[in-house]
């Protein structure tokens, strides 16, 4: 029974059904009217540069089919979305913007979503601009995160690189 | 009613981190949505800067105590990870359904409140606690709809949750409030119901309405007169906090702040010594 009332009220609001009978008072459209929002926000402020260049109505459209075919499976609304480039991709209606993936991509990449691992390069800019007072304010030191280096002596440079690069 | 109190604290936002610390106004109290903080980003330094002058409370949104599906152990031990980081004792989530057949719906859904749905929701309180390792704290829900089968109030089932498994309760006065303008269940009836000795924090905020009438807890406007008045006549244990949610049409920083403060005010103004 509870698994029964459970699933109706799910499909219902994943499905934006119109009427359901598990309920004796009130309305589902708030639940409705949530599912669709928040989502759409998300994705909103992951690609900022794809709703400017398919503009807000078409944008809230391809949202809406992306919703209603990927629903979310993670609790973690951050990671909701991450296929949304390639899902654009496959749309019929965007034939003609053969970029629009990596349109979307290159948005993701602004959201931060994507860790990139961060190379011993990386780590001695990092270094360097924290030296030397850069602004970092908004940096933020994984201190878990350990890369093995070796120092490397090449026609006359000195540097460091990621051991297991220098192996290869 | 209410004595001795600290004061009320502030639900905190991402963006109200540098403003907050710029002002360096102390807050009995500051609550975050772990669930925000799952993602690593550069403002973790801010909040632990915060929690060295502030008492940390985390409320989460996918402990899915309502649910069927098998308990996220991924999710809470994030959570447990996250909360031995910034060395939060006190851990919330709501009495809802917030995933269901693998779909996280990320919002607050209902659940009956029936013997079945009970059972459910013991056995996952417990399962839950085992996780974390710690008791926890369930919120009360404002509702939209009521379902067919359910035998309980949603206060008896709280309490009898509580009993059960000694989490404690969030009283959330405005989602009474909603529930009583929306449905009819009045605030009065189910203060009567709660049995108040699991009560270990309270949150306030304001509704929006909608244009059918319908009263949306969309933490958009100032707490009501009738939740204050509720309020200062509880008989809370000493200590428990006090938290003002407020997530849309969000007031500058020192208008939320006063409001924090005048609502501290009038509780101080009525509090018995």
């Amino acid at each position: 029974m509870l698994q029964n009332s459970l699933d109706k009220l799910c499909q219902a609001i994943s499905g934006f059904q119109k009427d359901s009978d598990f309920f004796s008072a009130g309305s589902i459209e708030p639940y409705q009217v949530n599912y669709l929002y928040n989502h759409l926000d998300s994705l909103q402020n992951k690609f900022r540069a794809c709703e400017l260049f398919l503009s807000a109505n078409n944008f809230k459209f391809f949202a809406r089919q992306f919703l209603l075919e990927n629903p979310p499976s993670t609790p973690n609304i951050d990671l909701f979305g991450l296929t949304f480039p390639e899902f654009l991709e496959t749309r019929k209606e965007l034939e003609e913007y053969a970029y629009i993936g990596d349109i979307a991509r290159i948005d993701l990449l602004w959201s931060g979503l994507k860790k990139q691992q961060i190379t011993a390069k990386g780590v001695l800019s990092l270094w360097q601009d924290l030296i030397e007072d850069r602004g970092n304010d908004d940096i933020e030191i994984d201190t878990q995160l350990s890369v093995k280096v070796k120092l490397v002596h090449d026609n006359g440079e000195t540097y460091l690189v990621e051991e297991a690069e220098s192996s290869s | 009613m209410i004595k001795n109190h600290r004061g009320v604290g502030l639900s905190l936002h991402l963006d109200q981190l540098n403003p907050i610390i710029e002002s360096e106004h102390k807050l009995p109290y500051l609550e975050v949505i772990a669930d925000n903080w799952l993602s690593p980003g550069p403002q973790h330094q801010k909040l632990e800067r915060l929690r060295q002058d502030n008492e940390l409370l985390f409320h989460c949104v996918n402990s899915n105590i309502g649910g069927t599906d098998s308990l996220d152990l991924d999710y809470l031990k994030s959570i447990k990870q996250l909360a031995k980081t910034f060395e939060v004792q006190h851990l919330s989530d709501h009495l809802c359904l917030q995933a269901h057949d693998g779909v996280y719906f990320h919002d607050l859904l209902p659940i009956p409140f029936s013997e079945e749905s009970l059972e459910n929701c013991v056995s996952r309180v417990l399962e839950v606690q085992e996780v974390l390792g710690q008791e926890i704290i369930l919120e009360n829900l404002s509702y939209y709809i009521q379902y067919k089968e359910s035998s309980y109030s949603e206060a008896e089932f709280l309490n009898e949750i509580a009993r059960r498994t000694s989490c404690g309760i969030l009283l959330d006065l405005n989602n009474i409030w909603v529930n009583e303008q929306n449905l009819g269940i009045t605030c009065n009836e189910f203060l009567e119901q709660l049995d108040m000795q699991h009560v270990r924090e309270i949150h306030l905020a304001g509704p929006d309405r909608m244009e059918d009438g319908t009263y949306v807890d969309t933490h958009g406007s100032s707490v009501t007169s009738t939740v204050i008045k509720m309020l200062k006549d509880l008989p809370i244990k000493e200590g428990t906090p006090i938290i003002y949610e407020r997530d849309t049409n969000i007031p500058d920083l020192a208008e939320l702040l006063k409001e924090v403060t005048d609502i501290s005010k009038f509780l101080e103004s009525h509090a018995t010594k």
